[in-house]
């Protein structure tokens, strides 16, 4: 199980965290913000490439700090980058990963090739990773992050520029994925969330606003926004909710930037 | 002009350029200090100013001579043609004027050739500028533009003109001004009169044949250039590459090893390089057979030259219209299945060998190690030893090898007093002999007997006297090495240190010069080492990975080391073994204190560990030189800034080590 336990992080006056709990257990757990609400800064603390400021992230109850690189051997991570290295190709990449994750030659050839296959690049893998697409790239990072078994999954926008019949594919495996570990999905495409996941952390300015199962946040968003009276609820779905946050996100961002110039004056 | 000014008006283009200028100003400097002792005007070239017209005629002569031989008479073979055609060529030189002058920074600026390397990087480097555009994937956009095809070609060969112009201006011409503002080169003296261009067979000043040299290089560098652009342009990137690597190395490797007297000296003489160097190969006579009919080779390789060049940018301007880079070839196609069978095969590496590939591979680690190596090796080649030790010294160092001990002084004091006593009866027999040819002769008898005995006498005299002055410098070494023994209660040995003596301190613009290579190459090699992880996006994705982080530095670290040490001691080596070849290395096994600057020593090691740990030092230099710049490239973002910084600090390292020119 992986906590986070009061989890903040500042940088310089600005809070990008702020004492944020949670707990994952085995299952998808979908990650929702509009930009700049503390997604990527909270998956940099998990994954632990960023220092935390204060607060403790466990793992089956020990720091993962403490843990170090026992720690990085249980999780896989998708980042949202393309970059990479555009002379590798993608079996060479996965072969580097898995190296790096410390597998057993053998079973990470094995592995490479299987996971070539599940994301559907068994043809494309003797190419080079310059000549890929970003979907492409996105896939190859998908099939690293699965080398090894890992115990934690990090997916940040692992979908992202796949077209839709490979994004319903893929969805469907991550899906089976979070049978038997944690998943924890990042997102702008709510479809992907909506249907597989066990529940949905919503972060808005660095605090998490709701961390439920996906229908019960949109009964309880939908109760809050009705006690005030000012959103229409009926129908309401999660990717309104996540619109509704966006919009008050920007405002809240508006008034802030309005404040701080005021203060400055 | 857009496409002039994202190609010229750039940081990074500037970099390069200002970078290309340090290497070109400060190697040309090293060199000129280290033939500032060794080339001379000497008699041997006021004897050649004198027998130049001498020489001529006789080439003319025999030229001449040769044409009434009968097996050469054949009026239609190209023997005969060729010996008409030398004469003829060799008159235009009759009545020229020498003039003597100081030729020796001119011909340091014929001699330095890493010049015309850097000039050639030049025109590739805005070569593959044009190249951005595949690379960032916009060459489609590019191409469906209306000026995207032709007239981009066109700008573009406009372009590397201009810029091989510009750059020529810039890396000669600095050359130039340093040449100029060391000597008065006399430009208006004939070429002749520099005797290594004493074949030139043409009525030119120094000036006039260095615009014609420069124009040569010019259209050569640029024929390469509109080579490799066009092979881009028919075939993928990567692939022209290595096509274009190919042909440099191979003509490379024909104009090195063949010899101007070799049968196949046609692809010396009809070679690229023959032009990018322009040297004195250039300036050498010599008459291909075209046909049975002699035709000169500079001749024939400018026709072929310039006839190259524009075949080149021909098929590349309209090429460019017809090119369509979104189709794959079908050769390519089916290398592609070969290569999908292949991939499922390859073992997987060790973690190390994937940095190594990361490094040497992928970062080109390899191919600026091997141009460093190269680069160095010329070099060194230019600097030249000769053997001027005294060979009676020597004899007597390899006679009184051995520990230097109270007995070893009493023999060597024996020998150089016998030398002395002998020297004193020849002295004496010299002048009884003397006397008695000066007695005969009043008597006057024959002195043929005395004179012989004279000359005997004398012969032995002078013999017994450079054995006399090899025996006593070893005779003092003994004294101060016993001396030495008496303080410090270390033995040591007799042995000729003049190897060592180059080696460790008075060839020290050599061991500069070769540490300038290494720490070049190692930022050229390591400037990515990190900063590529940066620009690769990938650091922070290595950090979440099992080895990712002290293991990788780990083996970061380690490559560091094999390549520093392997780079270090290659570059090194040359030097050690050109010495050892001129001058041998007498009795590593010696104690290093052997040496007299080496005295004041601590540890009693031989001379063989001191030159093993000298090199292993220098190598643990290296490496902690390569660390450095690890570190910088971990604070930038790419790999130019981390050579820029890496850059900057090197010059300090050059102002500390003293350059001047």
């Amino acid at each position: 199980m992986l906590e986070l336990i009061n989890l903040t992080k500042k940088y310089g006056d600005f809070t990008a965290l702020d004492h944020l709990n949670a707990s994952f257990d085995t299952g998808i757990y979908g990650l929702l913000g509009p930009n700049g609400a503390g997604k990527s800064t909270m998956l940099n603390l998990i994954t632990d490439n960023i220092k935390r400021t204060e607060g403790s992230i466990l793992y089956n109850g020990k720091d993962i700090l403490t843990m170090g690189s026992a720690y990085r051997k249980k999780i896989g991570y998708t980042p949202q980058m393309q970059g990479m290295y555009d002379d590798f190709t993608a079996r060479d990449f996965l072969h580097y990963i898995g190296s790096l994750k410390g597998m057993k030659s053998a079973r990470c050839k094995k592995q490479t090739e299987e996971f070539l296959g599940v994301v559907n690049l068994s043809k494309d893998a003797h190419h080079k990773l310059g000549s890929f697409s970003g979907g492409m790239k996105q896939r190859v990072l998908l099939a690293a992050a699965m080398l090894d078994d890992p115990e934690i999954l990090i997916l940040d926008e692992p979908t992202a520029g796949l077209d839709p019949a490979e994004r319903i594919r893929l969805r469907n495996y991550i899906a089976s994925l979070g049978e038997n570990r944690t998943v924890i999905l990042s997102t702008h495409v709510l479809g992907d969330i909506e249907s597989i996941a066990k529940k949905v952390l919503l972060l808005s300015h660095g605090k998490l606003r709701h961390f439920e199962a996906p229908n019960q946040l949109i009964e309880q968003v939908k109760r809050e926004l009705a006690d005030r009276g000012d959103v229409e609820t009926d129908n309401m779905t999660l990717e309104d909710i996540y619109l509704y946050y966006t919009e008050h996100s920007k405002a809240d961002g508006e008034q802030e930037h309005e404040g701080s110039k005021e203060n400055i004056h | 002009m857009r496409e002039a000014k994202r190609i010229f008006i750039s940081k990074k283009t500037a970099f390069f350029m200002i970078l290309l200028m340090c290497v070109n100003i400060v190697f040309f400097g090293y060199q000129s200090n280290e033939h500032k002792s060794s080339t001379v005007e000497s008699d041997t070239y006021k004897e050649y100013i004198d027998n130049y017209h001498q020489h001529i005629d006789e080439t003319i002569e025999n030229a001449e001579e040769m044409t009434s031989i009968t097996i050469f008479m054949d009026e239609e073979s190209y023997v005969y043609r060729n010996l008409i055609e030398t004469k003829a060529d060799y008159e235009l030189l009759k009545g020229i004027t020498l003039t003597e002058g100081n030729n020796r920074e001119i011909m340091n600026f014929f001699r330095f050739t890493l010049v015309d390397f850097l000039f050639l990087i030049s025109g590739i480097y805005i070569v593959l500028c044009f190249l951005q555009e595949r690379k960032k994937g916009l060459h489609l956009l590019v191409r469906s533009t209306l000026k995207g095809r032709m007239m981009l070609a066109t700008q573009r060969v406009v372009i590397l003109f201009t810029g091989l112009l510009a750059s020529a201006v810039l890396l000669y011409g600095s050359l130039l001004i340093i040449t100029v503002s060391k000597a008065d080169v006399g430009f208006g003296r004939s070429i002749q009169s520099i005797s290594e261009f004493s074949e030139y067979v043409s009525r030119v000043t120094i000036g006039e044949y260095l615009l014609t040299q420069m124009l040569a290089k010019l259209v050569g560098v640029f024929m390469l250039c509109m080579f490799f652009y066009m092979l881009t342009t028919l075939i993928s990137s990567s692939l022209s590459i290595i096509i274009f690597g190919l042909i440099l190395v191979g003509e490379y490797l024909l104009y090195i090893f063949i010899t101007p007297t070799d049968t196949l000296c046609t692809f010396k003489y009809m070679n690229l390089y023959t032009y990018v160097f322009a040297r004195t190969d250039y300036a050498r006579y010599y008459n291909l057979n075209l046909f049975e009919y002699p035709v000169d080779s500079r001749l024939a390789a400018t026709v072929l030259v310039v006839a190259l060049a524009v075949i080149f940018t021909v098929i590349t301007i309209v090429k460019n219209r017809r090119w369509y880079p979104a189709a794959t070839p079908a050769f390519l196609r089916k290398i592609d299945g070969l290569i999908e069978a292949f991939s499922k095969r390859k073992p997987i590496l060790p973690n190390f060998f994937w940095e190594c590939r990361k490094i040497l591979l992928s970062q080109k680690g390899l191919w600026i190690s091997l141009i460093v190596f190269y680069l160095a090796y010329s070099a060194s080649m230019d600097s030249f030893y000769v053997d001027t030790r005294n060979p009676y010294e020597l004899h007597w160092y390899e006679e009184f090898k051995g520990d230097i001990t109270e007995e070893k002084l009493k023999e060597v004091t024996e020998v150089r007093d016998t030398y002395v006593r002998w020297i004193e009866n020849c002295k004496k027999n010299l002048e009884k002999n003397y006397a008695l040819r000066a007695q005969y002769i009043m008597e006057g008898r024959t002195t043929k007997y005395v004179d012989e005995r004279i000359a005997e006498s004398q012969a032995n005299l002078i013999e017994n006297e450079k054995q006399l002055v090899g025996v006593s410098v070893v005779l003092e070494k003994v004294e101060n090495g016993l001396a030495y023994t008496k303080r410090s209660g270390k033995i040591i040995q007799i042995i000729d240190t003049h190897s060592y003596y180059l080696l460790l301190d008075h060839d020290k613009s050599t061991t500069t010069r070769n540490h300038l290579y290494i720490f070049i190459g190692m930022i050229g090699i390591f400037s990515g080492i990190i900063a590529n992880e940066n620009t690769t996006h990938m650091r922070m994705y290595l950090h979440t990975l099992y080895k990712g982080r002290k293991k990788l530095i780990v083996n970061k670290v380690f490559l560091i080391a094999c390549v520093a040490f392997v780079l270090s001691t290659a570059i090194h080596i040359i030097q050690f073994v050109q010495i050892g070849e001129v001058f041998g290395y007498m009795n590593l096994d010696a104690a290093v204190q052997s040496i007299n600057s080496l005295r004041d020593f601590m540890p009693d090691i031989s001379i063989g560990t001191y030159l093993t740990l000298m090199y292993i030092g220098r190598g643990f230099l290296t490496f902690l030189v390569g660390c450095g710049v690890m570190t910088i490239s971990n604070f930038c973002k790419n790999r130019i800034n981390t050579i820029a910084v890496c850059s900057g600090i090197m010059i300090v390292f050059i102002l500390l080590t003293g350059i001047s020119f």
